[in-house]
């Protein structure tokens, strides 16, 4: 199926829906060369390029269609590694056109933006065929930073910090890193062999990724400290949000965070093998966000398509809070939505499994001046909706283990409290990404990953007083010029 | 009653024209370092843009600071600087005590509108619960992710990029009338110079 001119001028090319809600195969098709050749040319190569300001980690779009449209696919694919570790999995993972790259091209005026994630995907493809050197890394400054936690803002941070020299060990409680990236996509978003040849190339420069090790119970965070010259957590989203309706014990109520991590994080191809969950004909979800989208869609895969699933949002479809274009793909794929529902309570047969859901309805009312709506249910409208399976996805907070273990001062929802230099409440450890603020996207996990790895950087070496943030430094060292002139000389870190 | 500018790329990339109806009415001019001069024609009234704010520069930013007339100026060439009279940061600003965001998406607009629309809307949010721009950092790293999901009411429109024919055209509904001209100007900077 083709999706006419989403995004550039050739088609965004996508499986067709009655195939590929039977299988995991990636949903979404790559250009070909010539259409990466042709898009690239599009670009404007904006004096002021906003693309870049849209982008979380400062990826140098308009060098990377620069050299693309050239067919210079090996200067194209510098430039983005330059600031971003994760090609593949952010190519994948962003929504480009909320709020990022695509969203803020100047060319979306006239309704057609660059295709700025399938060009950076096809790069990062193909130098999965076609080998590129490790980016620089400065001389070994003597130091060693342990980094907690192998998710995007630990992968980002790590890499960095090694590219400014540091002995860099990663711990991950896991048996597998990537974090979020590995158990929480399904493989029809991202294909887990990108992640995992990123994953690779991190540790060829050098960063030591140990799993199986949950700092705070196999090693305490004191004795990781003594070891080190500094500390970044990373450990991310964990706490789910249960709903506290009469029958949520029920078997068949499944957090849908448990259930991702337990299709995806052994390998999905484990998983298939040996399947854990029956999940029967008619499977409801509870949520709105991005993670109920990808707790109905894999269970319709895992279903062969077979099943019933539905999605119950509080929101009207209007608000819902997801990537439009997954809320669009779902659609194709048979996932029935219910919008303004909220559920009440759930019933069970005598064996203690689920079998029905009794939903009320509501509205949307602003009870007091402050305008903001609240759900009020809406009397003697309450449906019963039968369920083999009830997945809740309404939220996850920080992962709030090692702050609570080790007494590092909270914020809101156990977040660990950073001040702006992301120095924490004790010594020599620093936190970055979903641990200090909550879910967020991949890339923005990477951004404070990065901004992060900076501080500890300055920290190790005495130069906090002379710290310039990544967007001014760009923002003043006007690589455009460099770039016109073909001249790389990405001989360091970005230093 | 609704407010329209048109700004057009011109005559060197760096400059720009504001049109009010056929009319113009200021011009937009590349400053020193990384800032612009917003130069009004009716009074010559000068102001720079910069996209420092709060101390740091900032992408989807810009800060207005009324240009001092200065008898030496013309010997010197320097311009003074006054208060700031106008500050977008990151895409959102405060006006009489609300806040609007630029480039957003208002309430009741499905999402998939919005990936496919070329129209920009500038939004009230009527429920920000901020009650400062300075304040959002310390709660809110996700700024620019979670942000872009405050929606509001529409007063405002912006569409086409400044060096096509058109122009691009800024509308506004009466409450941003007095601060049309920076909104304008700024919009233009931030999405259409290209």
């Amino acid at each position: 199926m083709v999706e006419p001119n989403r995004v550039g001028e050739f088609p965004f090319r996508k499986a067709d829906p009655e195939k590929r809600k039977t299988n995991f195969s990636e949903v979404q098709q790559p250009y070909s060369e010539q259409e990466v050749m042709k898009e690239a040319e599009r670009c404007l190569l904006c004096g002021t390029p906003v693309c870049i300001d849209a982008c979380p980690v400062l990826l140098d779009v308009r060098g990377m269609n620069e050299a693309a449209a050239r067919g210079d696919f090996k200067t194209s694919y510098e430039r983005i590694r330059e600031t971003n570790p994760l090609l593949g999995v952010t190519a994948r993972c962003c929504p480009q056109l909320q709020g990022l790259c695509e969203d803020a091209c100047v060319l979306k005026w006239s309704g057609q933006p660059i295709a700025i994630g399938l060009i950076q995907r096809y790069i990062a493809d193909w130098e999965r065929k076609h080998r590129q050197p490790p980016p620089s890394i400065a001389q070994d400054t003597g130091k060693k930073v342990s980094v907690i936690g192998t998710g995007p803002a630990g992968l980002a941070a790590s890499d960095l910090l090694r590219r400014y020299g540091h002995k860099v060990t990663i711990f991950e409680s896991s048996n597998m890193a990537g974090g979020t990236a590995w158990y929480g996509v399904p493989d029809y978003h991202l294909p887990k062999e990108v992640l995992i040849d990123e994953i690779e190339k991190v540790k060829l420069i050098g960063v030591d990724i140990r799993t199986n090790i949950t700092i705070g119970k196999n090693i305490p965070l004191s004795q990781l400290l003594e070891e080190n010259d500094a500390i970044l957590i990373t450990t991310g989203s964990r706490d789910t949000v249960n709903l506290d309706v009469p029958g949520s014990n029920l078997k068949g109520v499944i957090s849908g965070y448990e259930f991702l991590e337990t299709v995806f994080s052994g390998g999905l191809e484990n998983y298939l093998r040996k399947p854990k969950y029956d999940l029967g004909n008619d499977i409801l979800v509870i949520g709105g966000g991005d993670t109920s989208l990808d707790c109905a869609r894999t269970a319709l895969r895992l279903t062969k398509g077979k099943s019933n699933v539905t999605v119950l949002c509080l929101h009207p479809k209007t608000e819902l809070h997801v990537d439009p274009i997954m809320l669009q793909e779902a659609d194709e794929e048979g996932v029935k939505f219910e919008f303004l529902v909220q559920a009440k309570s759930f019933q069970g047969d005598r064996k203690g499994h689920v079998t029905h859901a009794i939903i009320n309805n509501v509205q949307m009312v602003a009870p007091d001046d402050s305008g903001k709506k609240s759900p009020v249910v809406i009397p003697n409208k309450e449906f019963k909706m039968k369920c083999s399976t009830l997945l809740i996805a309404i939220g996850r907070g920080p992962n709030s283990f090692l702050q609570k273990k080790a007494g590092i001062n909270t914020g809101m929802h156990n977040a660990i409290a950073i001040a702006d230099d992301f120095k924490t409440s004790m010594k020599g450890i620093f936190a970055a990404g979903d641990v200090t603020s909550g879910e967020t996207l991949v890339v923005k996990a990477m951004e404070k990953g990065r901004e992060a790895a900076q501080r500890v950087h300055e920290y190790l070496m005495n130069l906090e007083s002379s710290h310039v943030s990544f967007y001014e430094r760009y923002y003043t060292d006007m690589s455009y010029d460099r770039m016109l002139k073909g001249q790389e000389e990405l001989s360091g870190p970005p230093d | 009653m609704s407010y329209e500018f048109v700004i057009k790329k011109r005559p060197k990339d760096s400059e720009a024209i504001i049109f009010s109806g056929k009319q113009e009415i200021a011009k937009i001019k590349k400053h020193e370092g990384f800032s612009f001069k917003l130069i009004r024609y009716k009074d010559k009234q000068e102001w720079v843009l910069s996209n420092i704010v709060d101390g740091q520069r900032r992408p989807f930013s810009y800060a207005v600071r009324k240009a001092i007339n200065n008898s030496s100026r013309h010997e010197t060439g320097e311009i003074h600087l006054g208060e700031e009279v106008f500050v977008v940061r990151e895409q959102l600003f405060k006006h009489k005590g609300k806040f609007y965001m630029l480039a957003s998406h208002p309430e009741g607009k499905s999402w998939i509108d919005y990936v496919n629309s070329s129209t920009r809307y500038i939004s009230r949010l009527d429920n920000f619960p901020y009650p400062n721009l300075s304040d959002i950092d310390h709660g809110h790293y996700t700024l620019r992710h979670k942000i872009k999901r405050f929606r509001g009411t529409s007063v405002g429109e912006a569409s086409g990029l400044g060096q096509h024919e058109g122009g691009h055209r800024v509308r506004l509904d009466k409450e941003l009338a007095d601060i049309g001209l920076f909104i304008a100007t700024i919009s233009y900077l931030l999405y259409a110079s290209g």
